[in-house]
């Protein structure tokens, strides 16, 4: 059961996220914001495909943005550099490159770079494809320096050889720079035993995974590691951990079908569905994309779906994010970091 | 109009037997296939995919355009792009396979995509695969159904079979 202190506290953190969506829908609220940090617009019309890309910073200095190789690939790795150009001043702290697309949500993609030095940093990154045709992307420096935080959203097109998209809104500025709305969160959904709530399961880890039973691999893929992560933990181990498999396809997925799909990974894993509705919501609150595909000519469709997942600690917050694909190993040692497995004595192999 | 038509079929023919004489000695001898295998399908399902790392000793880049298989009624070639977390799925127009290379098919990446299954799969059955590669020769793989609920597989050389089909 939450103590009452800590429900005050899910209240009143509620009540904020609802009072930072509404100012975030003014345009002028990343001023306000001292999370957002400051806005520099870079120098225009530079096409980070073609050349670094430039903003002068308020010491005077140059900010350089540079990615490698030019024109920046899709899938392949890319190198990303940062360099402060200009006289002696304060070192780089922090430097993240945060992509998104321009007024789209495409999850959250950011790359912390490694300080080489006090004015470079760099860092291998990747750029996720968008394979349905051009799209503008940011790219956001943000980036700590003599204590301020700066975002510096440098507009580039997915072809090398279109126009430089127009300089950032300020909403888009404030999009890029907030960090992911994963405050995960209680529900109850509907398994072929009954209903099953996330805050049944305090004083365990849940191991959250969001799928459809028509999942052609990655579903498969995701819960043949949750049913690798079960069998390798020890029955008291077990004891402590759920797998929860919550459908994007509330169509086609019926509680019965996926304990018949859920079994076949392991016999401890749950899968639940509800109202689309009902599972839109919770796939928002753990930030979770899902987009039903065109059917094809026999009815058939994918549910494109967000791959990572989620661990929700003894406590019902979220404690980690899984990528993937998932490595029960991986997985394995961070549920071990987590309580009440972390309290326990643990036999060596 | 009847001897042009005669005589374009007679092309036709001798066009058809040189290609196929060229398939002969095609890229389906420099390609060679390790550790193929099918996941086994959940029950309730009928799609799954095969897996397999293709290995090209040619100096030649290989593509391979097409893959069919008897157990499902549909075999598309896809790969998967991770976009912002999103893993989308799609169906691609060929594998590449570089000169002196390898590719590896694997879950979330690229695959065999096996639609409309027939009949349940069972674990340990043979699949065989044929691949067409862009010369038109072919390869003819056969891939054990394996559990994947199974822990990490250690490598069996002898898991499937690698034959050549002209």
């Amino acid at each position: 059961m939450l103590s009452p202190s800590r429900r005050l506290l899910l209240d009143a953190a509620l009540i904020l996220s609802l009072v930072l969506i509404v100012v975030a829908g003014y345009r002028y609220a990343n001023s306000q914001r001292t999370e957002a940090g400051n806005t520099l617009i870079p120098e225009a019309n530079c096409n980070l495909h073609r050349s670094a890309c430039a903003a002068v910073l308020p010491d005077g200095r140059k900010l350089i943005l540079s990615i490698t190789p030019r024109p920046i690939p899709v899938v392949q790795p890319m190198q990303l550099e940062v360099r402060l150009d200009g006289k002696a001043g304060a070192p780089l702290g922090k430097v993240e490159v945060d992509f998104a697309g321009k007024s789209m949500n495409m999850g959250f993609n950011r790359v912390t770079l490694t300080t080489v030095d006090g004015s470079h940093a760099k860092a291998e990154g990747n750029l996720p494809v968008c394979v349905t045709g051009r799209m503008d992307w940011l790219a956001t420096v943000l980036l700590e320096l003599d204590g301020k935080r700066f975002n510096i959203p440098f507009p580039f097109s997915s072809d090398p050889e279109a126009p430089v998209p127009a300089q950032a809104t300020a909403d888009d500025t404030l999009a890029a720079a907030q960090p992911p709305t994963l405050q995960g969160g209680d529900f109850t959904l509907l398994s072929a035993a009954g209903p099953v709530s996330l805050q049944d399961y305090r004083g365990r880890v849940v191991w959250l995974i969001f799928g459809y039973t028509y999942c052609p691999d990655i579903c498969p893929t995701s819960l043949a590691a949750a049913g690798q992560l079960l069998a390798a933990l020890s029955p008291e181990e077990q004891q402590k951990v759920q797998v929860i498999f919550v459908s994007v396809d509330p169509e086609r997925d019926t509680p019965q079908r996926l304990q018949e799909y859920t079994r076949f990974f392991h016999p401890a894993i749950i899968g639940v569905t509800g109202g689309p509705e009902q599972i839109a919501a919770v796939a928002k609150h753990y930030g979770v994309i899902h987009t039903r595909q065109p059917a094809d000519a026999h009815g058939n469709y994918a549910v494109d779906h967000t791959a990572s997942s989620f661990l929700i600690g003894a406590d019902g917050l979220l404690a980690a994010k899984v990528g993937h694909p998932p490595m029960p190993a991986e997985v394995a040692a961070k549920i071990r970091t987590l309580p009440p497995l972390s309290s326990q004595e643990r036999k060596l192999p | 109009m009847t001897q042009f038509l005669r005589a374009a079929r007679t092309i036709s023919a001798s066009l058809a037997l040189m290609t196929s004489a060229c398939a002969f000695a095609g890229a389906a001898d420099k390609l060679s296939v390790a550790d193929p295998y099918v996941r086994l399908n959940p029950p309730g399902t009928r799609v799954t995919a095969a897996y397999m790392v293709l290995k090209n000793a040619g100096d030649k880049d290989i593509k391979v355009t097409k893959a069919a298989n008897p157990a499902s009624k549909l075999t598309e070639l896809h790969n998967h792009f991770n976009e912002g977390g999103v893993m989308k799925m799609r169906q691609v127009p060929a594998i590449e396979v570089k000169a002196k290379g390898e590719t590896a098919l694997q879950p979330s990446g690229l695959h065999v995509m096996m639609i409309d299954l027939k009949e349940a799969l069972k674990e340990g059955q043979i699949v065989p695969i044929t691949l067409t590669l862009d010369d038109g020769s072919e390869k003819k793989v056969d891939a054990v159904v394996k559990n994947p609920t199974a822990a990490a597989p250690a490598k069996n050389e002898h898991a499937g079979h690698d034959m050549n089909k002209h």
